[in-house]
Order: structure tokens, then C-alpha cells, then sequence
């Protein structure tokens, strides 16, 4: 266990000590600042567009800190032979594999904190100056990062996946790919609905199901238009199934990484 | 007791479906406690191959790799071996101290104890100056010699050197050779891979040669070099007129100064005594060891005389 | 250089400018909307944002106000540019279904067109119907989708002109779904609701429902100005034909009202016309005659009672429910003031009228049998005043008459419509055909038998 935890610890060490992090950190305080403008040109909906976009730059940018940042944790170390050296000194991989997730996520995580803060002053600030308190609101914003944040654990362990035994750039996109996939599984299940309705499409809807029982359903942790909608009607009245969600997220994280231990404990270096 | 074993160690990388690329072909080695053991052999020779093997990166496609008297292939995996990789890239944003301690904590020593023994290591390789400077700006001999302390953190028994000192400027290069001497003082049996030979003539006291991944020889330094090291060197003021083809042996011929290589003493002795009688002066007369690099050539030229060297 | 690069070179500078041809041909006339139109479905564009389809949905909304400033005084003039900003609130609304705003923009922006009053009713009408229900798992109604639907109302009674008689209706009848409607929705629901469908008496029944259900003075008294309205509206109707009556008549239009109500015949005529418009909603047309329908001083937080008519079972009823009791003063309160010696008035003309007629018909003779005479002219005749006073009819001077109202000589009956209400302590808006106002009829002429005895006697 300590292992894991050093590992994660030095990840998110060399994640902040980095220079890219900082230049996602600026466009996402940029992104969601502009919100603050942007909310003028939008009619009356304008608390929806700091919302909107606030919540969008957090799913959005958490994508892109695993996407650049976590796509390069394994093959790095890889290549700058440091594996070797931690390898040598009675470390698992598989407690290599977590230690890198755990590093990555927390990084992720500080930043969704930041944001979110960020985030909240604004709507705060937005709603001072409305002359409109919302509680129910900060309930639902809240409520959508929790959710943000177990659909990033899915994205993540996705990323040290692909890392594993891929390179960088093949790793990067195909998170992406799993992250525009997992969005979509529900219209994906609408498609795959359709087409059994056909005459003959058997063994096609079969294999679209297998594709989508293979999904991460990040659609599900997607809780962007509840935050606009839904809020008015309370935490009992939109009956989503959050439980079903974050035990989805947690079930499917733990199935990724046990695969990523595996391949990376198979891998030849 | 041997530290180190490996018998019958193949490893065979397959590329695409049919070709293959024999990495390492029957190596059987053996490492003595307390040894510094130099691995030799040409790029692409399989050192590294071994060495991966050794510490599991990579599984053998046949034979049996032995460290500590454990089998690899059902050993616990905290074996302890002390790894420096070549040309290390270590983690850049870390300072030295840093650097260091996310090793102490990888190796379970205790908070109480953590700092002591870090001092310990930084004073060992000498990093005292730098200890809070990121290692993005150490030198290459800094970053080898951190390296060095990250690989002796949990006190290993053995510690696997890969090319320790390639690329220092020859004060690093005394450093480092220094602090090898220092290992082997200590107790700890070192591997010591390696294609600078002079660096391994110096400091091993056994060396294997590897080449295209089979073992072309073994054995101590007196025994590998030891039979052939009557050769001499003449170097000779030749009088007025003589030419070279008069000399009758090849060598040399310059200014009147004739510089010659003699397979053994006696026939020097009879060069010279044949020579001195027409008034030539012995300017030089030097007895040549056969360097491990000749013996390095020789060997892999012997085994397949198209390869191109690099030496 | 060799040749062959030159050639080659020249070759791919070729290829490039005919590809940035191609391109630039195809581009030139085209905007992303219409790409976005030609190259993917609403299902695509929703899955292409990739999960930030709301955030996407804010940022065309915005597009769309910009464009909408930009462009909107050319939208009858060139067609293309109100396509493509409709399209564009396609797009929007595919990719957040409530987004409210953007209903609500567009729905607003597309009338400016003339082509687009339709548009904007269908486009709010489809939004109220996603925001109620766009995925399985809310199945509650989104609270302020109402306001959608009655922009969509709005734009069908007011932009549209009641073109379509329905959709008013129809758009206020969904606004109701949602938790949040006000209350006066309702109202406006009925009034629209009559467009189509001109029968008075569910409009009636739901307004006192609504107004039952309230515990709110305000709306109770708000629902009831909306029954007296209705019921206003049918007076209007009732009159209408008792003018046209009175002009087919005497040539000419009436300048009082009681040109009309004095006059038998008009009335009659009145009621059949009345009678045929009505039958257009209830079977016969018969017994749906109400112009007499409200009380119009109810208790405050009174429960407001509607009945339906019903035709009175008396088979010695000679008119087949025919009969006209016309009631807009409501009771008598006070005494003295005039206006009920006038309504007594107003009783007694018809009546006396009818009297010489018969006279004139019977070589002035004054009628013995009242029933007979009744029944011959088709008239009622009255149990007593607002007051309680009963009818009587002066054999000598053969004239009906009211006893005078003094404070010495009270009422010897109640006050009229007056025992439904202490009955029950209810408010009851229908004065008429009840059960117990039914046996009015029958009993009164026996009262002005009676009364006539006394008189003789």
C-alpha cells in the first residue's frame, strides 16, 4: 500500500510541477471566466450558461489533464529507465499501475476542486448581484461534480490503460474515443433498439450490444442538463438512478485497472 | 557462493510472425560474492537483454536466472538488487534529497530512519552540494551518481551497474570508479556492464564477453589476458643508410627511427643483439600486456571477422 | 534541378489550386448552418457534442440572437435567411430539448416573420410537449414548461388571429399539466376553450370548480367574474336575437331594452333563435336556455354550486320548458330605491299586455281561466315579486298588479329565488328549472287564482 501511495504522491509531484497542467489550469479558469461574460449576450438564461459552461470546462478539462498528462505517465517512466530502478527495488507492477492512477486522479481532482470553487464564487457572486439566492442550485452543482468525479474515474483509468502497452499519442486518442463513446451509449442503446426492430439484423445487433456492454456509460454520470432542468424540481422528484451511476463508475474503473495490472504485468519492456 | 546465476539464458524477440531475433543464445554465467563482475560485449550484444531479465522486465524464453539462490520465476519480488540504468533519465522535477527519499519510502525504511540514511547515501556519493537542486540541473555525473544512491537505498547485495560511466569526463569517470571501489570495500558484489573496456580492465576482477548474445569468454583477468603478455615493443635508432627493406620485418621506418612489435622476448633479444652490432641505439624497449581490448577485438573478430567495432 | 521534380512540383501545385478550387466553389454560397442542415440529423448533432450538448445548445442560442439582430427585418424578404435561422433553433433545441430560453427566443423572433407565425406556434407547441417528456426516466412535468405553451397560446390568438380555432386551446389546455401554472391560466384556458367548443356549461363548471377549490378570495372572486362574464356573453347572444327579432319586426333597430323585453312575440322569437344556436352543443336545444344563470351577490368564500338545468316534469306544463325568466338585477335588497319597482315593472308589463291582447281576442273580456290564458299566449306568470309580494290581478280594471311595498305591510312570501338559499346556505347560480323553482309555475297560477278570488271577494 505505501508503495501505491509514494508512487501516486510523486505522480501528482511531477503532475504540478508541470508545465502543462498549469497551461490547462489557465484556459480552464479562462474558460469558465468567460462565462461571466458570455452570461450578457445569453438572453435571461444566463445563470444556465455559467452552468453550463462551468460544469462542461470541468468534465472537459479533466478529459484533457488525462489525456496529456496521464498518457505519458507510463511510457515515460519507461523510457527514462526509472522503471527499472523501481522494479528493482521489490515494487510490484500492478502497485506501480495503481500508484500512477492514484497520482493521476488526484490531479485531476485538485483541479476539479479548484475549479469548483472557482466556479461556485462565480455563481455566488452571479446570484448576489441578481438579487437571486439559489440553494437548490448549489445543491445540483455540487451534485453534478460528484458525479463529474466518478465519471472521471472511469476516464482515468481508462487513459492508464491504454498507457499501459501503448504508446502516448495512440493512448491519448483512444481515451478520447472512450470518452465520446461513453457519452453517447444512450443514443448508442437507441440505435442498437431500432435496428433489432429489422428484419434479419440478429447477429449485427449482437455484436452492437456486445460494443455497448463493453462501453463505459458516462452518460449516466452526466448530470449537465439535470444541473439546468432539474433543479427547480428537488432531489426526489428527478428519480436518477445515482446510486446505480457511481456504482457503475467504481465497478468499471476497478475492471479497467485490474486489466491495466495485467497487461502491464504481461508487458515485455 | 555465487550471487548471481544464470544457465542456459535464451531469450528470442519475435518480430511480426516470422522473423525472429535471437537476443540472447545460451548464456551461462556466475557471479562470486563480493566480485566485481564485468559484462562486456559490443551495442546489441545482449547486455541489457540480461539485465531486464534479471530483473524481471523481461522473461526468458528458456534457461534459469538465478540471484541471491533464488529462481527468478518463483521468487518473492523484492529481491533487493541495486539497479543504476544507463543513461538514467531520472524524475527531473525532483530535487536530489526528494529524489532520494521517494526511494526511501518505496523501500519501507521508517520516517525515524529515513533522513539518516539519505544523509548517509548523499555523503557516500559525495552529493552534499546538491542535494536541494532539481535534477534537471545536475550534470550527467551528478545524475550518475544519484543514481548510484537510489540503487544502493535498501543496501542490496548486488548491485547491476549499466554503463556507469559512459559519457563523464574523466574526473567523473575516477569518481565513479572510486565509488565502485568503495561498494566492493563494503561487501556488495557488483555487475558491471559495460563496452568501455579500458574503464573494466581497471576495476574487474572477472569479465564475461558477450556477443550477438552468446558468451564468447569468461574468466579472470589474468586468466584471459595472463598467457600473452611477453610481447615487446622495440623502438630503435637505426645508423646511416639502412633502409626499410633492409630490415627484413615489418614495423614502422621514420626518420632513421624503426618501431617494431615482437611476439616474445627472445625474439627481441635476437633483433636487438643483431641490430646493436651495426651500431644501432635501443632508444625504447617496452613490454606489451595484450590490453582486454585487443582481446575484445581479437575475440569477436575470431568469431565473425565482417562486424565493425566500435571501440 | 532535375526535370522530373520540376514536373513534379507543377503537377502537385496543380492538384493544390484545383482542390482549393473545389473547395472554395463549394464553400463560397454555403454557411455552417446549412452543413449542418445537409450533413447531419438532429440524433448526430446531440451525439457530436459528446455529453456537453447543453453547453453547445447556450452557445448557438447566443448565435442565434446575434443573428436574429443582425438579419431579422430581412426574414420575409429572403427566405434562405429564415431558414437557416431556423435551423439553427433546430439545432438548438436538438441538442438541449428544455432548454426554455431558447424556446422562448425563437418562439418570440420567428413571428417577426410573416412566413413564421406558424412556425413559431408549432416550434413553442413542440417545445411545451419535450419539456414535459423528453426522457423516460423524469416523468414529472417540467414546472415552467407552461409558459411555453402559453407563448404558443399567445402567438395562436393573438399573432395568428385565431386562425386555427384549436390551438389556442389546445396550447393553454397543455400549459395546465405543468405544476407551476398560475391560476389564471385556467381562466384563459376556458375563455379560449369556447372558441371551440361554445357550450357555456362546462366553461361555467369548471370556473366555479376552480373557484370551489381555492381557498383564495381573490381567485374565487376572479373565477366568478369570469362566470358572469360567460354568462354575459350568452345575455349578449339572447339579446342579439331579441333585436333581430324586433327588427325584422318594426324595420327598425330597438333603443331600449325594454322595447324587447316588453314585447311577447320578440321574445319568443329570441328564444327559438337562441334555442337553435344552442341546439348546435345540446341535443334538441331544448331546456338549454339559461340567460338567468347568476346570482350576482354570492357570500364572500360562498361554495359556488353550478346545477344543470333541468326541464321541469309537468306534463300540464303547456310551453315544453319554453319559458323566460329574466333575472340580471339578483335579489331585492333594498327597499325603495326604484330599481325594483321598476323590475316589478318589468314583470307586470308583458303580463298586461298579454292581458289586452286577450282582451282584444275575447271582445274584452278579462280572462276567468288564468291556466287557459297562459297557455294560449305562452306566458308565465309570476308566484310573487323580488319582494315576496304576490301576484294579483285587478278583475275590475282587468290588470295585474303588485300589492305596494310598505314597511307596514311585509312580504307574505319569501323573497324571490331566496329559499334555495337559506335552504342550504349555498350560493347557487342556477335561478332556474331547479327542482324546487320547477313547481313555481305550476303553483303560481294557482296564487293568482287565488289572488283573484280575494280580489273578487
Amino acid at each position: 500500500m505505501i508503495e501505491i501511495l509514494t508512487i501516486g504522491l510523486n505522480t501528482f509531484r511531477e503532475a504540478i510541477r508541470s508545465k502543462v497542467l498549469y497551461l490547462i489550469l489557465f484556459f480552464m479558469v479562462l474558460m469558465i471566466g468567460s462565462s461571466f461574460f458570455l452570461e450578457t449576450l445569453a438572453l435571461d438564461g444566463g445563470d444556465r450558461l455559467i452552468k453550463n459552461l462551468g460544469l462542461s470546462t470541468i468534465s472537459f478539462f479533466g478529459l484533457l489533464v488525462a489525456m496529456f498528462i496521464g498518457v505519458n505517465l507510463i511510457p515515460q517512466e519507461v523510457e527514462s529507465k526509472t522503471i527499472y530502478t523501481i522494479v528493482s527495488q521489490g515494487v510490484q507492477r500492478w502497485q506501480f499501475v495503481l500508484g500512477k492512477f492514484l497520482g493521476l486522479i488526484l490531479t485531476v481532482y485538485v483541479n476539479i476542486a479548484l475549479m469548483t470553487v472557482m466556479l461556485l464564487g462565480i455563481l455566488l457572486y452571479y446570484f448576489a448581484t441578481t438579487d437571486m439566492i439559489e440553494g437548490v442550485t448549489f445543491f445540483w452543482m455540487i451534485k453534478a461534480i460528484f458525479m463529474e468525479l466518478l465519471a472521471m474515474l472511469i476516464v482515468v483509468a481508462v487513459a492508464i490503460l491504454f498507457s499501459s502497452f501503448s504508446t502516448p499519442i495512440l493512448s491519448a486518442v483512444m481515451t478520447g474515443c472512450v470518452y465520446i463513446i461513453g457519452q453517447m451509449t444512450n443514443d448508442f442503446w437507441d440505435y442498437i433498439r431500432l435496428q433489432s426492430e429489422k428484419q434479419g439484423t440478429e447477429i449485427y445487433c449482437a455484436f452492437l450490444k456486445v460494443i455497448y456492454y463493453l462501453c463505459p456509460h458516462l452518460d449516466m454520470l452526466n448530470l449537465k442538463k439535470q444541473v439546468v432542468h432539474f433543479e427547480e424540481l428537488g432531489a426526489a422528484a428527478a428519480s436518477f438512478p445515482y446510486g446505480a451511476g457511481a456504482f457503475h463508475a467504481i465497478t468499471y474503473t476497478a475492471v479497467i485497472l485490474f486489466i491495466a495490472c495485467l497487461a502491464f504485468s504481461k508487458r515485455d519492456f | 557462493m555465487a550471487v548471481l546465476k544464470t544457465e542456459n539464458l535464451t531469450k528470442i524477440f519475435k518480430k511480426g510472425w516470422k522473423e525472429a531475433k535471437v537476443a540472447l543464445d545460451g548464456l551461462s554465467i556466475e557471479v562470486q560474492e563480493g566480485e566485481i563482475f564485468g559484462f562486456l560485449g559490443p551495442n546489441g550484444a545482449g547486455k541489457t537483454t540480461t539485465i531486464k531479465i534479471l530483473l524481471r522486465l523481461l522473461k526468458p524464453t528458456s534457461g534459469r536466472a538465478e540471484i541471491l539462490d533464488k529462481d527468478l520465476a518463483t521468487a518473492p519480488t523484492r529481491l533487493r538488487v541495486g539497479y543504476m540504468p544507463e543513461n538514467p533519465y531520472f524524475y527531473r522535477f525532483l530535487t536530489g534529497e526528494e529524489f532520494l527519499q521517494f526511494y526511501a519510502k518505496l523501500n519501507h525504511i521508517p520516517s525515524n530512519q529515513r533522513k539518516k540514511r539519505i544523509d548517509e547515501l548523499i555523503e557516500t556519493v559525495g552529493m552534499n552540494h546538491a542535494r536541494n537542486v532539481r535534477i534537471r540541473d545536475y550534470s550527467k555525473g551528478m545524475v550518475q551518481r544519484i543514481g548510484l544512491a537510489q540503487a544502493l537505498m535498501h543496501d542490496p547485495k548486488l548491485v547491476l551497474l549499466d554503463e556507469p560511466l559512459s559519457g563523464l569526463d574523466p574526473i567523473g569517470r575516477k569518481e565513479i570508479r572510486d565509488l565502485v571501489y568503495a561498494l566492493k570495500e563494503q561487501g556488495r558484489t557488483i555487475f558491471f556492464c559495460s563496452h568501455i573496456l579500458s574503464d573494466v580492465q581497471d576495476i574487474c576482477d572477472r569479465v564475461a564477453i558477450l556477443h550477438l548474445g552468446k558468451l564468447l569468454k569468461l574468466g579472470s583477468l589474468s586468466e584471459l589476458l595472463g598467457t600473452e603478455k611477453d610481447r615487446v615493443e622495440v623502438e630503435l635508432k637505426m645508423p646511416e643508410g639502412t633502409t626499410k627493406e633492409s630490415l627484413g620485418i615489418q614495423g614502422d621506418f621514420h626518420n632513421g627511427i624503426f618501431k617494431t612489435m615482437l611476439d616474445n622476448t627472445e625474439q627481441a633479444n635476437q633483433f636487438l643483439d643483431q641490430w646493436k652490432s651495426k651500431g644501432a641505439v635501443v632508444r625504447a624497449l617496452i613490454p606489451q600486456r595484450k590490453s582486454l581490448e585487443e582481446l575484445f577485438v581479437e575475440t569477436i573478430r575470431a568469431q565473425d571477422p565482417k562486424v565493425a567495432l566500435e571501440t | 534541378m532535375k526535370p522530373k521534380f520540376v514536373l513534379l512540383a507543377i503537377v502537385l501545385l496543380a492538384l493544390y489550386l484545383v482542390g482549393q478550387k473545389l473547395a472554395w466553389d463549394s464553400q463560397r454560397y454555403d454557411y455552417v448552418n446549412n452543413y449542418m442542415n445537409r450533413y447531419t440529423s438532429a440524433k448526430m448533432r446531440k451525439v457530436l457534442t459528446a455529453g456537453h450538448d447543453a453547453l453547445l445548445a447556450d452557445l448557438a442560442m447566443i448565435r442565434g440572437i446575434q443573428f436574429y439582430g443582425m438579419n431579422y427585418p430581412l426574414f420575409d424578404k429572403k427566405p434562405t435567411m429564415y431558414n437557416q435561422f431556423k435551423s439553427l433553433a433546430d439545432a438548438t433545441i436538438d441538442m438541449d430539448p428544455r432548454h426554455f430560453e431558447a424556446y422562448r427566443f425563437w418562439g418570440f423572433a420567428m413571428t417577426s416573420a410573416q412566413r413564421g407565425k406558424v412556425d413559431a406556434y408549432r416550434f413553442l407547441m413542440a417545445g411545451a410537449h419535450r419539456m414535459a417528456a423528453t426522457d423516460e426516466v423524469f416523468t414529472i412535468i417540467q414546472p415552467n414548461m407552461w409558459e411555453v405553451a402559453k407563448d404558443a397560446a399567445y402567438v395562436a390568438e393573438y399573432e395568428l388571429q385565431k386562425a386555427t380555432k384549436e390551438w389556442g386551446c389546445d396550447a393553454y389546455t397543455f400549459a395546465e399539466k405543468a405544476r407551476d401554472c398560475p391560476e389564471f391560466l385556467h381562466r384563459l384556458k376556458v375563455l379560449a376553450c369556447r372558441d371551440v367548443d361554445p357550450d357555456p356549461i362546462p366553461a361555467l363548471q369548471e370556473l366555479a370548480t376552480r373557484a370551489n377549490q381555492s381557498g383564495n378570495v381573490a381567485i374565487w372572486q376572479l373565477n366568478l367574474d369570469h362566470m358572469r362574464r360567460i354568462i354575459s356573453e350568452e345575455h349578449k347572444r339572447f339579446w342579439d336575437a331579441a333585436s333581430q327579432a324586433y327588427y325584422e319586426i318594426h324595420g327598425a333597430s330597438p333603443t331600449r331594452i325594454e322595447q324587447l323585453t316588453k314585447n311577447v312575440g320578440i321574445l319568443k322569437k329570441a328564444v327559438q333563435e337562441y334555442q337553435k344556436v344552442s341546439s348546435e352543443w345540446a341535443e334538441g336545444g331544448v331546456g338549454q336556455l339559461y340567460p338567468n344563470m347568476v346570482n350576482p351577490l354570492p357570500e364572500k368564500k360562498g361554495k359556488l354550486e353550478f346545477r344543470i338545468a333541468q326541464i321541469p316534469e309537468l306534463p300540464e306544463d303547456p310551453y315544453g320548458g319554453e319559458y323566460l325568466i329574466l333575472d340580471l338585477q339578483g335579489k331585492p335588497s333594498l327597499v325603495g330605491t326604484g330599481i325594483n319597482e321598476l323590475e316589478r315593472e318589468s314583470f307586470l308589463e308583458p303580463i298586461n299586455q298579454t292581458l289586452k291582447e286577450y282582451q282584444k281576442d275575447h271582445n274584452g273580456e278579462c280572462p276567468e281561466d288564468l291556466d287557459a290564458f297562459s297557455q294560449e299566449y305562452n306566458l308565465r306568470l309570476p308566484v310573487a315579486d323580488g319582494f315576496g309580494y304576490p301576484l294579483l290581478l285587478d278583475y275590475g280594471k282587468c290588470e295585474f298588479y303588485f300589492p305596494p311595498v310598505s314597511e307596514e305591510n311585509p312580504p307574505p312570501l319569501p323573497p324571490y329565488g331566496e329559499e334555495k338559499k337559506t335552504a342550504d346556505e349555498e350560493i347557487d347560480l342556477t335561478l332556474m328549472e331547479d327542482d324546487s323553482a320547477d313547481s313555481s309555475p305550476a303553483s303560481a297560477t294557482d296564487e293568482v287564482k287565488a289572488g283573484t278570488a280575494d280580489s273578487d271577494g
